[in-house]
């Protein structure tokens, strides 16, 4: 939400389960299980997320593993890295990302 | 840093480390943590929390085992056991359950 400061999992932690959310969450330490939140989900260089994400805005500076479903746009970073299948309009992967794994920008691709 | 979970976060599961911990959200399920644990008077944990030390402003349901010391502040509400060799109960404080100071 505007004007919420977010929330931050810092490095020494790890969270098993769900987390559900409107405000942004920036990921330092570990998450496993799911997250699903309406706004924007970082994860930085020092954070690893084996999850499902359903998220409006994904940012991966660190690890991802899982499938990924975003309304808005995923950013990869140089020195990400990414394992699963991604659902988003917009993918940006940066130089230096490693991806592993399945895009869908949900288009219809016409042939001939 | 420290980790803060914001006001409109849910956490279903186990949040486990070494880091203190700040609530403003949602917690069910397991906390254990080796530093603090602050829950804020937005914060509602509905789960067992193990920590070095807990100041709680807002509301816990479930049972608080701390290796030093436990602070229920004014204005919080706390339902379960607690164990810890230091308790702190402040004015307006509201608590329902045992306390167990031998560790």
């Amino acid at each position: 939400m505007a004007g919420e400061a977010g929330s931050v999992i810092s490095k020494g932690i790890t969270i098993k389960g769900n987390i559900e959310g409107t405000e942004d969450i920036v990921v330092e330490g570990a998450v496993e299980g799911g997250v699903v939140l309406d706004s924007t989900l970082t994860v930085s260089p020092s954070g690893n997320v084996k999850a499902d994400v359903s998220v409006h805005t994904l940012t991966v500076e660190g690890a991802v593993e899982g499938n990924v479903e975003v309304e808005d746009c995923v950013l990869l970073r140089a020195n990400s890295s990414f394992k699963g299948n991604i659902k988003a309009p917009r993918v940006i992967v940066e130089s230096g990302a490693m991806v592993n794994g399945g895009l869908d920008m949900d288009i219809e691709v016409s042939e001939g | 840093m420290s980790s803060y979970i914001g006001r409109n976060i849910v956490v279903e599961g186990e949040i486990s480390g070494e880091e203190e911990l700040t609530l403003e959200g949602t917690v069910r399920g397991k906390i254990a943590v080796k530093s603090a644990v602050v829950i804020n008077k937005n914060g509602s944990v509905d789960a067992e929390i193990e920590a070095q030390k807990v100041d709680l402003y807002g509301s816990v349901k479930g049972n608080l085992t701390a290796r030093e010391k436990v602070e229920l502040k004014q204005g919080c509400r706390m339902t379960g056991n607690i164990t810890s060799p230091r308790i702190l109960i402040s004015d307006g404080a509201v608590f329902k359950g045992k306390i167990d100071m031998e560790v």
